[in-house]
């Protein structure tokens, strides 16, 4: 599994990094950071609930 | 594309104030946007999808105001189109916008308020000693906006004494709808004298950086900086004031949920967010179409004016399980509580933490309140919130944080 964030659609919410502080962090300017490579499987779930919860829908998961 | 869907409804109307809950209900169930022929005619954006898609595209709308075909002001967050001031960086679209939020989103960083953090605990602390003797104590005015009002002034590089020049009209606008007085009126001379002074002299806060800036196209301007300013005050005093206001009064007899935000970071955390999402300080804002696009299913026209429902929208029961019973561990939460797109809150962070500093403080030290009186804002399609809220408590005692 691997995620991304579209900086096209990512205006700082900061809610990705609230709900998945494992998987996303924050930039200086609130902007959510994405762990990069593959995610390992114990935090899946948690990389998940992290773009779930991203109300511009900014962050994609691939399989 | 289906043909126009319209629903009847005057967000400035006696109904709308009366059982705004229901009417945003109904305007759901009508579909995700549908066109209301009141104020001049208006796109309503209620459900959840619809308010996200349609804000997630900056260039497809405009925040500015400007002069229609008839001369007359048009367009700006609100409906009708308020004449008095400009808000920046809410009123300015990008390219513009780029540099003006740039200018104060350093400042209300996580970083920036991870750091200001120290400063949110003293003035609330001085602030409940303030109040925490006299038994009875209106939690708005006492309490949520001086707090918010010190923090920010603070920030601001301006003299927190001065806090109630700034805090009491801000309040009004809210409290008593949009028509400014003359308290406003004061505020923007008070800026404007406060800029000029410090451009001669400098001295160290956020105003100072702000009348520093380079934007591309030279030295920010005096009317920005104050503009600037003035949307940073009315961004936060109430809106935050209102959250924590609202958010006591649901706890109040709750004793067991008080206890554990007090001990459980986690559930603080999460209970924000809903508390953010039931409550929704801000109701709804507006935008004006700078091209023919699609939200759902309806075509809005360039020109078009929309009402995006940040309220309807966190209580759409197609995003949100029982939208109307607030679950404080609720997660995930994808309020739109702060907005949504380019204009999304800027000082979200801030509000947070001085939300959380003053729950915290308060629960502990206010444990036996009781409110005995409130009074709601009068317009509510743009703020949601308390002209007042009297609380009666045993009375404690101060902890002199003036020592500190
Ligand atoms: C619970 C408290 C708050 C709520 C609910 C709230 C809500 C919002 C919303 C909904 C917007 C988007 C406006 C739009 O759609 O046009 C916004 C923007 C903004 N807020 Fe807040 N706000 C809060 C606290 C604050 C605080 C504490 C500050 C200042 C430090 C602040 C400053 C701003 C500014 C400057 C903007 C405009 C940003 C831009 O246009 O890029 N807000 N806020
Ligand atoms: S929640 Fe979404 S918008 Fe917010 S920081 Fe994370 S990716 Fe960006």
């Amino acid at each position: 599994m691997k995620v991304s964030i579209d900086p096209k659609y990512c205006v700082g919410h900061g809610m990705c990094h609230l709900n998945a502080p494992d998987v996303f962090g924050l930039d200086d300017d609130g902007h959510g950071v994405a762990l990069e490579g593959e995610i390992p499987s114990a935090l899946r779930e948690s990389a998940r609930l992290g773009s779930e919860s991203c109300p511009q829908q900014a962050i994609s998961i691939e399989e | 594309m289906q043909q126009v869907r319209t629903i009847d409804i005057d967000i400035n109307g006696e109904d709308y104030v009366r059982r705004p809950l229901d009417m945003e209900a109904a305007a759901r169930e009508a579909g995700p946007v549908a066109w209301t022929e009141s104020n001049g005619g208006h796109w309503m954006v209620s459900r959840h999808a619809a308010v996200i898609e349609g804000l997630r595209d900056a260039d497809t709308y405009s925040t500015e105001k400007f002069l229609d075909e008839n001369g007359q002001l048009a367009g700006g967050i609100m409906i009708p189109t308020v004449p008095f001031y400009r808000y920046l960086p809410n009123e300015s679209d990008p390219p513009a916008w780029n540099g003006f939020r740039k200018s104060i989103a350093g400042h209300l960083s996580p970083g920036s308020v991870e750091r200001l953090q120290p400063v949110i605990d003293q003035y609330t602390a001085e602030v409940i000693d303030e109040m925490i003797e006299l038994g009875e104590a209106d939690f708005v005015m006492q309490v949520g906006s001086p707090v918010t009002a010190k923090v920010t002034l603070h920030l601001l590089g301006l003299p927190t004494e001065d806090w109630k020049f700034y805090a009491k009209p801000i309040h009004l606008l809210f409290a008593d709808g949009a028509s400014a007085g003359p308290g406003v009126a004061a505020i923007q001379e008070r800026l404007s004298s406060t800029i000029t002074e410090r451009r001669a002299a400098p001295q160290r806060g956020m105003i100072d950086d702000l009348i520093a800036t380079e934007l591309d196209y030279g030295p920010m301007s005096d009317e920005d900086v104050k503009d600037l300013v003035f949307d940073v005050m009315v961004g936060g005093f109430d809106t935050v004031a209102g959250l924590m206001a609202g958010s006591l009064q649901w706890l109040q007899d709750k004793p067991d949920l008080k206890t554990r935000l007090l001990e459980d970071d986690e559930f603080l955390q999460t209970a924000t967010e809903e508390f953010l999402r039931y409550i929704s300080p801000a109701v709804g804002l507006s935008r004006t179409a700078t091209t023919d696009y699609p939200i759902a299913d309806q075509q809005m026209h360039k020109g078009d004016r929309m009402y995006f429902m940040y309220r309807s929208a966190n209580w759409d029961p197609a995003e949100f399980d029982e939208p109307e019973t607030m679950r404080l561990d609720r997660r995930p939460n994808r309020h739109v509580a702060f907005g949504a797109g380019i204009h999304r809150c800027v000082g979200s962070n801030l509000a947070r933490s001085i939300f959380q500093t003053v729950l915290r403080q308060f629960l502990t030290r206010v444990t036996d309140y009781e409110v005995v009186d409130f009074e709601q804002y009068k317009m509510t399609n743009n703020n949601a919130g308390f002209a007042r809220m009297i609380m009666r408590y045993t009375p404690g005692t101060r902890i002199d944080s003036s020592a500190r």
